[in-house]
């Protein structure tokens, strides 16, 4: 028997729900592996994994925001043989990604602010807070599952990609970042006939627009973060009318879907009308975009160049 | 003494012209610009900027054809013009001084425009400091 662990770390929940999900698959991996530790679905300790000396195969969630986490995640992929990065935050870092906009110091006085009494009173105490990173800035995992959380479609091939390792002890490739290495518009339900004709006729919000179900969210004036994202998913934020937000992260691992996304909206935005408009009102149309970071980096923050320039400027700063 | 370090890029068939210009004319500009000649400005990405700031530049000057009819390829230069207007929003944002990063259109026959630019955009880098990236 395999020893399979399922480490959670800066998590909401999402991940763990994905997996347990699965369902009737997980039965079938149960002939391969053995759960040593899963506190949504098992009743095992912390000490009992940590008596353990070697994990096949570690599944981390969430990412890195205090120092216990970080040691955690250090010490238990230490001696784990195949290190799976679950779920958009322990692959880009995620939505608390925007803790990288601010210093570890400024979180954990945010933290003490916004909470009830007692942690103000500090009569438990709150954990250590560090510079939130992701699960793949601390390890490189040998394999990656974007989504947040994983999707039907990721979750069946890494289902078999276990049960095929837990056969051959194998892996097929290092690094594996599992979904199809496409964007999302290339087997998008609404795409139009010729993709290169598509004109986005300014910017509109949700409540300003009656979506047409059929046509595509960028031609309607609705950002969509589809052509800078891998397909991990069968469409189900838009099949259900609802534009992509970019959950899987970039299409290729080391690209930055966020600037894909600035520069895709670039090459789309009025381009029948920016003759008339360049004069006029061009950069007050792309005003409209309200929040940048917020909306572009929303999943990929930690690993983008903006975080990265962001962190050389501190540096700099300090060094003053 | 700290200088300035500026990657420019400029488009072949204008300000890339305007530079040669410049040059042949022996006008003086800034010696902290480091010229790079693409084949249109529609040409360059948000990422080659954010490169070129992660690698030590302290700023990024981009010259293109005057619009709105003077683009080679018909509306390069709008696309540039998106790019970077969207970037230094992004940037202004993150708390990184958008002058860092500007867009100027300069035609094939103005180099006097381009020395003054490229002077202008090197004294404002100067007034706002390094940027911290590593100098090699």
């Amino acid at each position: 028997m395999l020893k399979l662990a399922v480490i959670p770390g800066a998590i909401c929940g999402g991940c763990d729900v994905a997996l347990a999900s699965v369902g009737e698959d997980l039965l079938k991996l149960l002939k391969y592996y053995e759960i040593v530790y899963w506190p949504t679905v098992i009743d095992r300790r912390m000490s009992e994994l940590e008596d353990i000396d070697i994990i096949d195969v570690l599944i981390y969630m969430g990412g890195i925001s205090t120092k216990h986490e970080l040691e955690n995640a250090k010490k238990l992929s230490a001696k784990s043989r195949i290190k799976v990065a679950f779920g958009t935050c322990s692959v880009y870092g995620g939505i608390p990604g925007f803790n990288t906009l601010y210093s570890p110091l400024e979180v954990e006085n945010f933290i003490k602010r916004q909470s009830t009494m007692h942690l103000q009173q500090d009569r438990f105490g709150l954990p250590e807070v560090v510079e939130y990173m992701a699960y793949t800035d601390v390890i490189e995992p040998e394999i990656l599952i974007p989504g947040c959380p994983p999707t039907e479609k990721v979750l069946d091939q890494f289902v078999k990609i276990l049960i095929d390792y837990a056969q051959s002890r194998r892996l097929q490739g290092r690094h594996i970042l599992l979904g199809d290495p496409e964007s999302l518009c290339r087997s998008c339900p609404r795409k139009p006939k010729d993709m290169s004709k598509i004109v986005m006729p300014g910017i509109k919000r949700l409540y300003e627009v009656k979506l047409d179900e059929t046509k595509c969210f960028l031609e309607q004036g609705v950002l969509c973060m589809g052509p800078a994202t891998r397909a991990i998913c069968n469409h189900s934020c838009i099949a259900n009318n609802f534009p992509c937000y970019g959950c899987g992260g970039p299409v290729e691992i080391n690209s930055d879907s966020g600037l894909a996304m600035l520069s895709a909206l670039s090459s789309l935005f009025m381009v029948d009308k920016e003759k008339s408009l360049m004069e006029t009102g061009l950069a007050r149309e792309l005003d409209k975009v309200a929040d940048p970071i917020g909306y572009f980096f929303k999943y990929t923050l930690p690993k983008s160049y903006l975080s990265r320039i962001i962190k050389m400027r501190k540096g700099e700063k300090s060094a003053r | 003494m700290w200088r300035p370090r500026i990657v420019a890029f400029f488009c072949k068939w204008c300000a890339g012209a305007a530079a040669e210009a410049a040059g042949v004319s022996r006008m003086h500009y800034d010696p902290s610009v480091i010229p790079i000649i693409v084949p249109c400005t529609g040409r360059v990405s948000p990422e080659m900027v954010m490169h070129a700031f992660l690698n030590g530049a302290d700023g990024v000057l981009i010259g293109g054809c005057h619009t709105p009819n003077d683009c080679h390829y018909i509306a390069g230069n709008f696309k540039a013009f998106k790019r970077i207007y969207m970037l230094r929003k992004l940037l202004q944002q993150a708390g990184i001084e958008p002058e860092r990063l500007r867009i100027e259109w300069i035609s094939a026959t103005e180099a006097v425009k381009l020395v003054r630019v490229v002077n202008e955009f090197s004294e404002t880098i100067r007034r706002l400091g390094p940027l911290g990236g590593k100098h090699a």
